[in-house]
Formats: C-alpha cells, sequence, structure tokens
C-alpha cells in the first residue's frame, strides 16, 4: 500500500469525474449522476483505506508524494496529510458521497451541476492535501468559485443576492491571504511556497508574523464565517441547493479553518500567539451570537445557518486558544460539525422538496409521518447542543477544556451556548417533529432506500463517533500534541 | 467474589438495558409484545447482577475503579470506567430494582398505548444512563451519563409528545436542568485546571493546596462545590431550578415513578454524596458554601412542601412532595451526614415509587389526575392501590415502623447533635406540612361518597406485584439500610444519648398533629380549610411561588427580546454595513459610466484630448 | 530640409486635420469613413516623403505604405459591413442614433 498514491488518487476521482461528464451526452441525465455517485464512491472507498492505514501513532505526514511543478518558483506538487488532513479528506469524501446521493433529485442542467460540484470538490480536496502554498491557494479558488454558479443557478431565495455576497466576500478573504503568501514569499529566507521549507526556514521577524497572521486569520476566517464576517454564510446556506449547503456548511467552512490551522498558527507561531486574544473574543463572540440569532429565525435553513456560525466559533475559538487539547477538540469538531450540518441540510433539502417551505411554522408532527428522516434531524439536533453520546460532544468538551488554561472568563462566557443552543434546537424539533400537526401541515413520504442510505448512513456516523470518539481522537491528537511541543 | 467476576457482572448490568434498546430499536419497535420482554428481560438481568453484586461486598473499604481512556488516547483523565464501593453498589441496585418493577407496571399501564415499544425503548435507554452515571469512577463520567439520563427525561416526559403541554415540559425540564448542567461543566473545568484531575479519587487525594488556591476570590474547592450544587439544582429540582419537576408530571406514570421520583432526581443527591469530601479539602469558604447549599435545600423543602397542600393534580403532589424530600436529602448531605442522606435517598426510591404507581393505579382506572375525580369514580374501591397508598403515605410522613420514620429520624438526630437548630426547626415544620398534605390525599379520598354510576374501575394485572414488593420496601427499607449500614459503610453508630429517642418522638408528635389536623379539615370537615382563610398565601401557592411566572417572564421578557434586538442588529448592521459597502461601489460605478454616452464622437475626442495630455506630460518631463 | 518635404508634410497634415475634423463632426457613418480614410492616407502620403527625402535607398516607408493600403482595404470591408449591420438594425446611419453603448 505504501507505493500506492493513495492522496493522488483521490484527487483524481472527482478529475475524472468531470472530464468523464464532459463526455457524457446533455440528456443522459441517469448516466450522468450515476457516473458521479461511482466517482464518489470510489473516492470515499480510497478515503477510508487512506484512513485506516494512516499511522495513528506518528503525529507527522503521510502518504507524503512530491514532483517538480514550477521549479522556477519553487513551488511543487506536494501533497500529505497529518491528524488534520486526514480527518478531512474523510470528511470531504462522506459529505461528497452523501451529498451526490442528495443531488439525485436535481433536474435542471443536471450535467453542469455535477460537473461543477465535482470541480468544487476537487479544489477541496487539492486544498486538504496540498503542503505547497500556492498551489494551496490555487486549490482553494477552485473550490471557492464554483459556489457562485452552483447557488446561483440552482439556488432558491434570493440566490443572486446569496451567490454575489458570497463569493464577493471569500474573494476578499482570498485576496487578504494572497497578500500574505507574496509577503510571506519576498519577505522568507527561502524563495519557496514549500510549506516545509516556509515553515522550518522562512525566519519571518516577528514584526512581518504579526502583520501576517491577520491577513490570513482574516482571510481564512471569512471561509470559516467567523464573527463578525459571517454574514454571507446563513445567506448562502439559505440560497444553495441543497447537496451544495452541505458541503459547503460541511466542507467548505473548514477549509477556511483548515487554513488559519496550517497555514495561520503552524506557520506564524509568534503572529499567533500576539493576536490570540482578539481572534479568542472574535471566536467566542461568535458562539454566543451565533446560537443567540438562531433563536428568532423562522426559515429552517437560516436557522441551521446561525448554529453553523455557533459551532465554527467553537472550531475557531479552539483554535485560538492552542492548546493540544483545544486544537484535538477544534479538529474534531469540524469533522463532527461537517457531518451535522450535512445531515441537517440533507433532511432540510428532503423536506423542502416535497412541500417547498422552510418555515418552521408549517410542520408539525413529522415525527410520525416520516419517521426516519426525523430520527436523522434530531440526532443531528440533540448532536449540535452537545448531548454526549454524540459526535458533537467529544469536541465541544475538549474545546472547553483546553480553551479554559489560556480564557477562563471567555470560557465561561462561551459554554452557556450549550443552553442557548438547547433553547432554539428543542423549540424547532418540538414545532416540527412532535406536537399537533399543523393545519397546512404538506404531505410527507419518508425516505426511499438510495436516498436514506444517505441520511441514516450519516446519522450512524454522529453515533459511531459519539461512542468512540477515539476513532477519530487517535488521529488528531498525536498532531495537537506535536503542535504544541 | 473475585475481581474479574465482579467487573464483568458490573458491566452485565449497566449494559443489559443498553442491548434491549438497541434490539427493540432495530428490530422489534412494531412487535409490541416482544419489545416489552426484551426490555424487561435486560431490566431483571441488571437487577439479578446488582443484588449479586450487593451480596458480594465483604468489605466497607471496598474500593475498585478499572477506566479506560475514552475522549483521548492515553488519557486517563477523561476516561470511562467503573467504580465499585458500597455507595455505587447500592445505588446500582436501587436503579435496577425500581427499574425492573416500574417497567413490570408498564405492561399494564402502557398495555393500550400504541408505542409501547418505543416507550419500552426509552426506558431501557435511561436506566443505561442511569447506571452508567452510578458507576462513574469521575466526573467527566458523570457528566457523560448526567446528561444521557436528561436526554431519557426528555424523551419519556415528551412521550405523548402529539400533547404540546408533554412537548413543552419535556422541553423545559430538559432546558431548566441544562441550565444547571452548566456548572458541572464549569465545575469540572475548575476542577480540572486546578487539580488536573477530575477523578474522584484522585480529587479526594489532591492536594490541600491545590484545592484551596485562589481563584477569583474564593477557591477551587468552593467554585467546584458551587458548580456541582447548580447542577443539582437542576436535576435534583432544588431552588430556583425545581419548576420543571411539576410539570414533567406530563409524562406516563411509570416515568414519574422511575425518573422523577427514585432515580434521576436522586442522582444529584448521590452526585453530592460523591464530592462529598469537598468539604473536608476546602478552606472556610468551602464549609461555608456546603452550609449554603444546605440552607437553599431546607427553603426549598418548605416552599414546595407547602405548594403540594393546595395541588389537586394527585401526581402534582408527589411530585412536589418529591421535590420537598430531596431537599431534607440535600441538606442532610450539605450538613455533613452524608449517610443519612443515603438514606433518605434509599427509602424515598421505595415508597415514592409506591405513591406514584398507586397513583398511576387510579388515574389508569378513573382517566383522570385530579383527586377529586378519582375519588368521585370511586378511587378508594380500588383494594391493592388504596393499601399501597396508605402505606406510601405512612412512609412518606415518617410513622414508625415505616421506612421513612427511620430515614427522616437519621437526618433530624444529626441535626440536633450537629446543633443545627434552625435547620432542625424548619425540618420540624417541613414534617407538619408533609404529613398533613400527604393524609390531606387519603382523606379526600375515602370521604367522597362517589357520583352514584359503576365505573368497574379495576387494576391492571401486572401492577399488583410491584405495588407489593414497593409495600414490602416501604416498609423495611429503613431496616435494611440500618442492616446494611452497618454490614458496608461500616459507619460506628455513635450514641448521642437521648438525641435519637426526642427526634423520634418529636417528629412522630409533630408528624401526628399533621394527620390529625388533615383528618379534622378533610375528613370530618370541623375545622375550615386554612387555606380558605389565608386567602394571599393560597394565592402565592396556587401560583407556585410565582416560580414558573418568573421562569416565563426570564424567557419572554429577557431572552427572546433579547435575541430579537441581536437579529434587528444582525439584519440592520451586519448584513446592512455588507449592503451598504456593495451599494456604495455600484454608485460610485454609476458615476464613471455616466461617461459613456454611446456617441463614437465622444469617445473620439477625449481619446485625443487624453493623447494630447499624455504627450504634454511627455515632453514635459 | 528640403522644400519638398515640407510641401508634402503640409498636405499631409492638411489631410489628417481634415480627417480629424470629419471624424469629429460627420453623423454620417460613410462620412466617418471617408474621415479615416483620409487620416489613414495623411500617414501613407508622410511615410513616402521621407522614406524618399531622408533615405532614398531604403524601402521601408513603401513598404509600411503598402501595409497602410492593404489595412486601409481591410478596414473599409469590415466598416462597410459594420454600416450595413447598424442600418438594418436601425434603419438609419446617423450615429447619434447608435448609442446603446451608453452607460
Amino acid at each position: 500500500m505504501d507505493s500506492l498514491p493513495l492522496l493522488s488518487l483521490i484527487l483524481l476521482c472527482p478529475v475524472v469525474g468531470v472530464v468523464t461528464l464532459f463526455a457524457v451526452p446533455d440528456h443522459k441525465a441517469t448516466v450522468v449522476k450515476w457516473v458521479s455517485f461511482t466517482v464518489a464512491a470510489i473516492a470515499m472507498l480510497l478515503s477510508l483505506i487512506m484512513f485506516i492505514g494512516y499511522d495513528r501513532g506518528n503525529a507527522g505526514f503521510q502518504f507524503v508524494e512530491q514532483y517538480a511543478w514550477l521549479p522556477g518558483l519553487n513551488s511543487t506538487y506536494h501533497v500529505g496529510v497529518d491528524g488534520t488532513g486526514a480527518v478531512l479528506v474523510l470528511l470531504n469524501a462522506i459529505v461528497m458521497l452523501t451529498g451526490v446521493i442528495t443531488s439525485f433529485s436535481v433536474q435542471f442542467r443536471v450535467k453542469e451541476y455535477f460537473i461543477l460540484f465535482l470541480v468544487l470538490v476537487t479544489g477541496v480536496f487539492g486544498s486538504f492535501i496540498c503542503l505547497d502554498f500556492l498551489l494551496f491557494f490555487i486549490f482553494f479558488e477552485i473550490a471557492v468559485l464554483p459556489m457562485y454558479l452552483l447557488i446561483g443557478i440552482w439556488g432558491s431565495t434570493n440566490r443572486e443576492y446569496a451567490a454575489l455576497k458570497l463569493t464577493l466576500m471569500l474573494l476578499a478573504g482570498s485576496g487578504l491571504v494572497f497578500a500574505g503568501l507574496i509577503m510571506t514569499y519576498f519577505n522568507s529566507a527561502v524563495r519557496s511556497f514549500d510549506f516545509f521549507a516556509l515553515k522550518e526556514h522562512a525566519a519571518l521577524s516577528p514584526d512581518m508574523q504579526n502583520i501576517i497572521y491577520p491577513l490570513m486569520f482574516l482571510g481564512f476566517g471569512t471561509l470559516a464565517a467567523v464573527f463578525p464576517l459571517h454574514n454571507w454564510s446563513p445567506d448562502g446556506h439559505v440560497a444553495a441547493p441543497t447537496a451544495v449547503s452541505m458541503l459547503h456548511a460541511g466542507v467548505l467552512m473548514k477549509l477556511g479553518a483548515y487554513g488559519v490551522l496550517r497555514y495561520g498558527i503552524e506557520m506564524y507561531p509568534i503572529g499567533a500567539e500576539t493576536w490570540r486574544t482578539v481572534a479568542a473574543v472574535m471566536a467566542a463572540g461568535g458562539v454566543v451570537y451565533g446560537a443567540l440569532v438562531a433563536a428568532q429565525q423562522t426559515d429552517l435553513k437560516y436557522m441551521i445557518g446561525y448554529s453553523s456560525v455557533s459551532h465554527m466559533g467553537l472550531v475557531m475559538f479552539g483554535l485560538a486558544a492552542g492548546t493540544s487539547y483545544a486544537v484535538s477538540g477544534a479538529v474534531f469538531q469540524m469533522f463532527s460539525h461537517g457531518i451535522m450540518t450535512a445531515l441537517f441540510f440533507s433532511a432540510v433539502g428532503f423536506f423542502y422538496e416535497q412541500s417547498h417551505t422552510r418555515d418552521i411554522s408549517a410542520y408539525g408532527g413529522l415525527a410520525r409521518k416520516a419517521p426516519w428522516v426525523s430520527i436523522c434531524f434530531i440526532l443531528a439536533g440533540l448532536a449540535g447542543i452537545g448531548l454526549p453520546g454524540l459526535a458533537g460532544f467529544p469536541a465541544e468538551f475538549m474545546i472547553f477544556v483546553g480553551a479554559y488554561e489560556k480564557f477562563p472568563i471567555l470560557t465561561l462566557i462561551a459554554v452557556p451556548s450549550l443552553v442557548f443552543g438547547a433553547f432554539y434546537m428543542l423549540r424547532v424539533l418540538q414545532r416540527v417533529f412532535f406536537g399537533p400537526e399543523a393545519g397546512h401541515t404538506p404531505e410527507i413520504r419518508d425516505l426511499s432506500f438510495f436516498g436514506g442510505t444517505a441520511r441514516v448512513g450519516l446519522a450512524a456516523l454522529i453515533v459511531l463517533f459519539g461512542i468512540m470518539p477515539r476513532l477519530l481522537s487517535d488521529v488528531i491528537a498525536p498532531y495537537a500534541e506535536a503542535l504544541f511541543k | 467474589m473475585s475481581e474479574l467476576l465482579q467487573i464483568k457482572l458490573t458491566l452485565t448490568t449497566v449494559l443489559a438495558p443498553i442491548v434491549s434498546f438497541v434490539l427493540i430499536f432495530l428490530f422489534f419497535l412494531r412487535q409490541h409484545a416482544i419489545a416489552r420482554w426484551v426490555s424487561l428481560l435486560g431490566i431483571t438481568t441488571s437487577a439479578a447482577c446488582s443484588t449479586m453484586l450487593l451480596w458480594s461486598v465483604d468489605s466497607p473499604a471496598h474500593h475498585e475503579t478499572v477506566s479506560l481512556p475514552w475522549l483521548l488516547p492515553g488519557d486517563i483523565n477523561f476516561s470511562i470506567g467503573l467504580l465499585l464501593d458500597p455507595l455505587s453498589l447500592v445505588m446500582l441496585w436501587i436503579v435496577a430494582l425500581i427499574g425492573t418493577l416500574v417497567q413490570m407496571y408498564s405492561f399494564s399501564y402502557m398495555e393500550d398505548d400504541a408505542n409501547q415499544a418505543k416507550f419500552f425503548a426509552f426506558i431501557s435507554l435511561f436506566c443505561f444512563a442511569m447506571m452508567g452515571f452510578t458507576i462513574a469512577p469521575n466526573l467527566f463520567q458523570s457528566y457523560v451519563f448526567w446528561e444521557l439520563v436528561g436526554l431519557g427525561s426528555y424523551l419519556l416526559i415528551g412521550f405523548w409528545n402529539h400533547l404540546p403541554s408533554a412537548a413543552t415540559a419535556a422541553r423545559k425540564a430538559f432546558i431548566v436542568t441544562r441550565l444547571g448542567d452548566l456548572g458541572f461543566f464549569a465545575a469540572i473545568l475548575v476542577a480540572f485546571a486546578g487539580l488536573g484531575s477530575v477523578d474522584y479519587a484522585g480529587m479526594a487525594a489532591g492536594k490541600n493546596s491545590l484545592w484551596t488556591a485562589s481563584l477569583g476570590g474564593l477557591d477551587v474547592a468552593t467554585w467546584t462545590s458551587i458548580g456541582l450544587f447548580l447542577a443539582v439544582a437542576g436535576k435534583s429540582a432544588q431552588f430556583p431550578l425545581y419548576g420543571w419537576l411539576p410539570d414533567a408530571m406530563e409524562g406516563p406514570t411509570p416515568v414519574s415513578a422511575l425518573i422523577h421520583a427514585a432515580t434521576m432526581v436522586a442522582a444529584g443527591v448521590y452526585l453530592l454524596a460523591r464530592n462529598s469530601f469537598l468539604l473536608t479539602v476546602g478552606s472556610e469558604s468551602c464549609v461555608i458554601a456546603w452550609e449554603g447549599i444546605a440552607a437553599i435545600a431546607m427553603l426549598t423543602a418548605l416552599m414546595s412542601g407547602a405548594v403540594a397542600i393546595v395541588q389537586n393534580d394527585i401526581k402534582r403532589v408527589f411530585a412536589y412532595s418529591t421535590i420537598s424530600q430531596l431537599g431534607y436529602m440535600v441538606v442532610g448531605i450539605g450538613t455533613g451526614a452524608v449517610v443519612a442522606g443515603m438514606m433518605h435517598l434509599f427509602t424515598h426510591a421505595f415508597f415514592k415509587a409506591l405513591l406514584f404507581l398507586s397513583a398511576g393505579a387510579f388515574i389508569h382506572a378513573a382517566h383522570s389526575n385530579s383527586i377529586q375525580d378519582i375519588a368521585r369514580a370511586g378511587g378508594s374501591r380500588l383494594k391493592v392501590p388504596m393499601y399501597s397508598l396508605l402505606a406510601g403515605s405512612f412512609a412518606l410522613a415518617g410513622l414508625f415502623p415505616f421506612a421513612g420514620f427511620y430515614s427522616k429520624d437519621a437526618i433530624l438526630e444529626h441535626l440536633l447533635v450537629e446543633h443545627h437548630y434552625i435547620f432542625l426547626a424548619a425540618a420540624l415544620v417541613g414534617v407538619l406540612v408533609t404529613s398533613y398534605y400527604t393524609f390531606r390525599v387519603i382523606f379526600v379520598m375515602i370521604s367522597e361518597k362517589g357520583d352514584g354510576h359503576d365505573h368497574h374501575l379495576h387494576t391492571g394485572a401486572w401492577m399488583v406485584p410491584p405495588l407489593v414488593l414497593l409495600m414490602i420496601g416501604a416498609l423495611f427499607s429503613g431496616n435494611i439500610w440500618n442492616f446494611a449500614v452497618k454490614h458496608w459503610f461500616s459507619i460506628k453508630h455513635v450514641e448521642h444519648g437521648n438525641a435519637a429517642l426526642i427526634t423520634a418522638l418529636v417528629s412522630s408528635g409533630v408528624a401526628l398533629i399533621g394527620i390529625y389536623y388533615s383528618w379534622r379539615v378533610f375528613y370530618k370537615k370541623s375545622s375550615a380549610d386554612p387555606m380558605e382563610k389565608m386567602k394571599g398565601l393560597a394565592n402565592v401557592l396556587r401560583e407556585k411561588w410565582y416560580l414558573d411566572w418568573s421562569y416565563d417572564k426570564l424567557v419572554h421578557a429577557i431572552y427572546l427580546p433579547f435575541t430579537w434586538l441581536l437579529n434587528r442588529i444582525e439584519l440592520r448592521f451586519v448584513k446592512g454595513a455588507l449592503d451598504g459597502i456593495g451599494t456604495a461601489c455600484m454608485n460610485v460605478a454609476r458615476g464613471f459610466s455616466r461617461l459613456q454616452s454611446g456617441e463614437v464622437q465622444q469617445y473620439f475626442g477625449l481619446m485625443l484630448a487624453a493623447t494630447a495630455v499624455v504627450i504634454l506630460l511627455i515632453t514635459r518631463l | 530640409m528640403t522644400a519638398g518635404l515640407m510641401a508634402y508634410m503640409l498636405i499631409s497634415v492638411t489631410m489628417f486635420g481634415l480627417g480629424i475634423y470629419g471624424l469629429m463632426e460627420r453623423r454620417n457613418l460613410v462620412g466617418l469613413l471617408i474621415s479615416v480614410e483620409l487620416m489613414l492616407n495623411a500617414a501613407g502620403i508622410n511615410f513616402m516623403a521621407f522614406n524618399y527625402y531622408l533615405m532614398p535607398d531604403k524601402v521601408d516607408g513603401q513598404i509600411m505604405t503598402i501595409f497602410v493600403i492593404g489595412l486601409a482595404a481591410a478596414e473599409a470591408t469590415l466598416f462597410l459591413a459594420i454600416v450595413f449591420a447598424v442600418f438594418r438594425y436601425y434603419r438609419s446611419i446617423n450615429v447619434e442614433k447608435v448609442d446603446h453603448l451608453r452607460g
């Protein structure tokens, strides 16, 4: 298995998918869907092999490959995963597969939709495995841009506005990142884009780090919806088609957090130290703010959007605190929040397709009409409020325990979000799934077998990683510990 | 018994119900008959194993811990394991035993319910969580299962969730207890940061200097105690968080008996008992904090006892009585009488479960919760429930030879011996109130003549054995405990002169006065109901000390408006700022676009002018 | 500098100026085309004159002029095609009416 270029193969899956789809005639929608499903399934399988084969005792990068790419700029095709990367690649594969399954209900311009979808996934995979700053940036852009078209063409509520806002804000963030990238390249002792070279030998002065780190934090933080740069995300989630919301909240926002971790904290440790308190205040603010604002939402997707702001705030809070517990928790939270929101959006999309409304008050008593999909949603909701035994809890617990060491007061301010979260989540669960049926409750039938595999699979993962957090933390913890040695 | 066998038995005890849960959930959600037997089999296994375990405790110092890192590799701080000592084993036994009886009872109670498989699945899940909590060797595991217990309670209170009242009560229970759980979480954070360990053994052995390290004006031990008490106030329904428990009566009655009388609400008391070592490690402020805990608990006991007087719903009477009795337990533990507090927990589990189950039998037969309605339907003709109601009431009022007599007196005696005279006086008032409202139920029941219709009331076949067994428990659990105290806890029973005799006589006398008064008012009707005279007080009591009103105000007048405000800010300022930037860009662009007149010749002129300027610039330079 | 060259330059400046004037003032698209042709030819005359008077043994200027003539032919073709298209669409070849590109 060592000789197999596993990561490149994973990256190739969606690329092959895109190329194949170009060759498929427009009107053969079924073929398009099954081709996408096949590549997604293969990527899933390869990612699983990678995750199982990952050496848990080793904190360094694994499955490393390096080929020449732009020798003039000292930029190479250099890929590899460590504790974070491995977890996030697995997450991306899961969300990709479930997203493709959820997208089987797409009817309009199917081929273009799946091509863009796979391009987006390619960008995300590439970003998670690349160890070259320039190449990472390119993949990062590939991941962001298809979103504009996916939302603008296949979206719903206010889609042009949301697509434009999302793209502009993310591009503004990329602009900051690019500025930081260029500054790093020209100020470092080595003229290289290689992650290792920069990390080990860049020898950036503390002043320089103090200037570049905020660029990185704000640039990537925009994508991670850090408060108060979060406003694009609820609008974007609401407007995006189901599978794009899944990918968007499930993986793309993690890409921002991953950027902050890898190309912020790891690369500019002094800068990160200087700006730690500011970052933590922004993050903790997001945690509480998102949970409070979510209580006022009447649209299911907006509610989830703001809960995502809160949960991503937790990730950023863990990263800002920068202890090994907190960072382990943050990476864990990226994963569990990814699965959780993917499930949320998948379920909401399921309701929306049938009833064409996402208004919370339009539903009632769904648990009796569509028990399976309801159980999935309820599990995601309970995971969202940090119930032990589900995947959200280990993450939140580690983040808070780790952060308390550095920011006791801020942590105690952020912890009540557990209650705020319970407040809005249980209210919604009661309205939508329990209680009497609303007068005009639309007819909802339960999951079909095929569509069910995605939702039930995600729900099962929430339970699995909640009961056995070690499945993930064994991979994450050595990395986090090595980071703060 | 070998250690390995003990561990295996414990694991079987704890895991049997969760196996039932998974089996029912995966396979038997539609096969009700199989589901209930699977569930009963699981919990019976637990009961059998825990009995064997209890028997195997040979020495009072018995203490065994096994734990495995659960959260992170190689990190024993946040591990899952088991702790076997007399305290946990006794608690485990109570949970398994009451759980078995309640499930058996539910065979009859839930016989007509279309979702009973789900009911049995949930109740198995709850039993698992409760037992996992019981054997927790560290604060972390306690927290994990503490939350799961809350989930079980949420699911079961809201079991009839098509009724808005049930769904709302479930939500209220979850959120109010969650509010307390914040304290638990904070206690873990503080203890872990201060001690570097959340293991009970490690914490108890923690250096005094670490515990008394100053932290925000107080010390680590004090903050931990306060945090834990907040959690206890939530789950064990103490002031000001007890408001959820009466509403939780919306759940099926077996649930009220198991969760909201015998086990989950006692979990908080158990948690305090587990952490009572904090009393010895902390400084002055910690001792004061524990006295404050006891004072709040005493207040709770009196407040809720008073409310019980004016309740007409039989389950709510017992719910308020539960809050009041939990207050007694916390008073005991808060003042240092851990064994007495646990003893009251033990006996209370039996007689309160008994009271709820007999109430359930009446409700099941008469289809009403109201005492008057049950009485009018001829509830007093139901033999077994009537006897069990009587037995439970005698135990609750603390009359010899029932179990409550021993346990309540243990606490009172402790208060007397330790010179907590204010608490003692308050506790005696509580005894008076308790016997008054308890026997009010009975006297109202037997004084009603019935409405003349024949209601064909009957007690379910599966209800009788649990009631009989619990009746035995209500009679003898005090004696069982007294035997157990000597056997397992090795607490030397110190004779304090006549303290025991004095408290026994005084408290029995007070209780008898209460019963007599209750008889005069509600049976003989020779005295007016005091509530008729004290209209103002009666109103306050009917409003439950305005506690629910305060919750309501907190949510609707403070919390929701605040979120509304934030949402306005989000829309007006955060979103508004972004839209503003967009609009500004558009306006600038619109200004420039005026130049694009579309007239070729104007463009040409501009081009010429620009060329001229450039040429000028170049030549000048 | 010889008087001959001066004369050629005067002619070419005049033609160029007339071209610019025409380009600014004419409203008729064909008129504009003629003006552009005038300017191009003014440039051609310039090339030829300089070539002849300043470096008679080279042919660079002649080549450039031939280029200009070729370009002018191509441009006229395109321009007339556009004029046709415009006329079909607007029923007019007045430039003031053709202002769809205004902001």
